[in-house]
């Protein structure tokens, strides 16, 4: 997956002209938290966040209180660096870019619903949580069985486990019995950490 | 994946009549964005964000002198400022059903309670990191990205031929389609080569539609 597949085309700007108080209202017409900031030929000089303005006075003009070293990604950056990227910045937001020009915009909340997606929160089926041994093979073997019981796989993530050994697998299955996926997770040698249907 | 395994225990909180600065100072100094309110018998009486906080303060442009607007913010304290109607998780939320309220309520944390205490927070930072942790990005290897038909047994094709190249799966994850009938996997595999990989997948008729080392 990659940013341009879920990033923001056409993103809202401000001009460095303009004033806080004019980014302000845009902010909040628009609900955003950041606005790049633009030149007259509309090259990208500048972002600007909900925060920087608020701790600004209200008549000076963007251009004095914007962070001009901007961070930016492009669109064909792998979506969970992008996410590494804000993490690691602590920036919400990362303007996309193509040969110099601001094509797009990619945000915390974009990653959000992509997390979401992933674990198909807004699909129902039964939720399965378990420590799996850290071996080649053993997803093989997991998606294999749950096949075999003619059980469908709508999400399958991979955590971290408790230690090196094992790591930890939840999966969203719809048309299985739920005992009997348990039972034969278990005789795969996996441990069953929740089960829920939602 | 539930709330309890990720969540920050023993949150930093606030005492209601905190002033405003102070609670801003406190934020700043533990690096945390929101504080849950307690009464004196530490009980949870609302939450405050720093944004809740600095536009509470009154703008830099009021006509208001320094000294004024000093004693202004001094005077004013959080339960003044925070939000009562706090919505919070149990420990044994799942971290996405977490996350679809944090998106839903546009809200950047949640206090975590159980039989009425509270015992924990989670935040969108802790979500982001589950997020890198879910895709494997920091770990090195192979990253693949597929177009694969909406299909029972699809998963187990794709896993089986990794495992059979003597593959290890570091990560895999699973997106919505252009259209109903095809899914997106995005998997980071290591002890395989890129040309080993495309052949298997051509084998099962799987296209390819990113493929990069990381």
């Amino acid at each position: 997956m990659l940013v341009v597949e879920r990033m923001t085309t056409h993103p809202v700007t401000v001009s460095d002209e303009a004033t806080v108080a004019q980014a302000l209202a845009i902010i909040e017409e628009h609900k955003l938290r950041h606005l790049p900031v633009v030149d007259k030929e509309g090259a990208l000089i500048g972002i600007i966040s909900e925060k920087d303005l608020l701790r600004a006075k209200e008549d000076d003009p963007v251009a004095g209180v914007m962070t001009r070293e901007v961070i930016t990604v492009t669109e064909y950056t792998a979506i969970e660096e992008a996410a590494r990227i804000m993490a690691d910045h602590q920036i919400s937001s990362l303007p996309v870019m193509r040969d110099g020009r601001l094509v797009g915009i990619i945000t915390e909340t974009d990653l959000f619903n992509i997390f979401l997606e992933l674990l198909a929160a807004r699909e129902p089926g039964l939720r399965l949580t378990m420590l799996v041994p850290e071996e080649k093979g053993m997803l093989a073997n997991l998606t294999n069985e749950i096949a075999a019981m003619g059980g469908n796989i709508l999400a399958l993530s991979t955590f971290r486990g408790e230690d090196p050994t094992n790591r930890m697998v939840t999966v969203k299955v719809s048309d299985v019995d739920g005992d009997k996926l348990v039972a034969i997770m278990e005789a795969l040698g996996m441990e069953i950490v929740d089960v829920r249907e939602d | 994946m539930l709330v309890r395994e990720r969540m920050s225990r023993r949150p930093v909180t606030i005492p209601a009549g905190t002033p405003v600065t102070d609670a801003l100072r406190t934020m700043r100094r533990r690096g945390v964005r929101r504080l849950p309110v307690l009464d004196d018998n530490g009980r949870m009486v609302g939450i405050v964000s720093e944004k809740d906080l600095l536009y509470a303060a009154p703008s830099p442009a009021t006509s208001l002198s320094i000294y004024e607007l000093h004693d202004r913010l001094t005077r004013l304290t959080v339960d003044e400022v925070m939000s009562r109607e706090v919505i919070t998780v149990g420990p044994d939320t799942p971290l996405e059903e977490a996350a679809r309220i944090m998106t839903d309520h546009k809200i950047g944390g949640l206090p975590v309670m159980e039989d009425g205490r509270l015992v924990g927070i989670i935040t969108e930072t802790d979500i982001f990191k589950v997020f890198l942790e879910m895709l494997g990005a920091r770990d090195s290897g192979l990253r693949l990205t597929l177009d694969i038909p909406e299909r029972k047994g699809e998963m187990a094709r794709l896993t089986t031929a990794i495992a059979e190249l003597g593959g290890n799966i570091l990560a895999l994850g699973t997106f919505l389609g252009d259209d109903p009938t095809t899914a997106v996997v995005t998997v980071k595999v290591e002890d395989v080569s890129l040309e080993q990989l495309q052949a298997a997948m051509a084998d099962l008729d799987l296209t390819i539609v990113d493929a990069r080392e990381t």
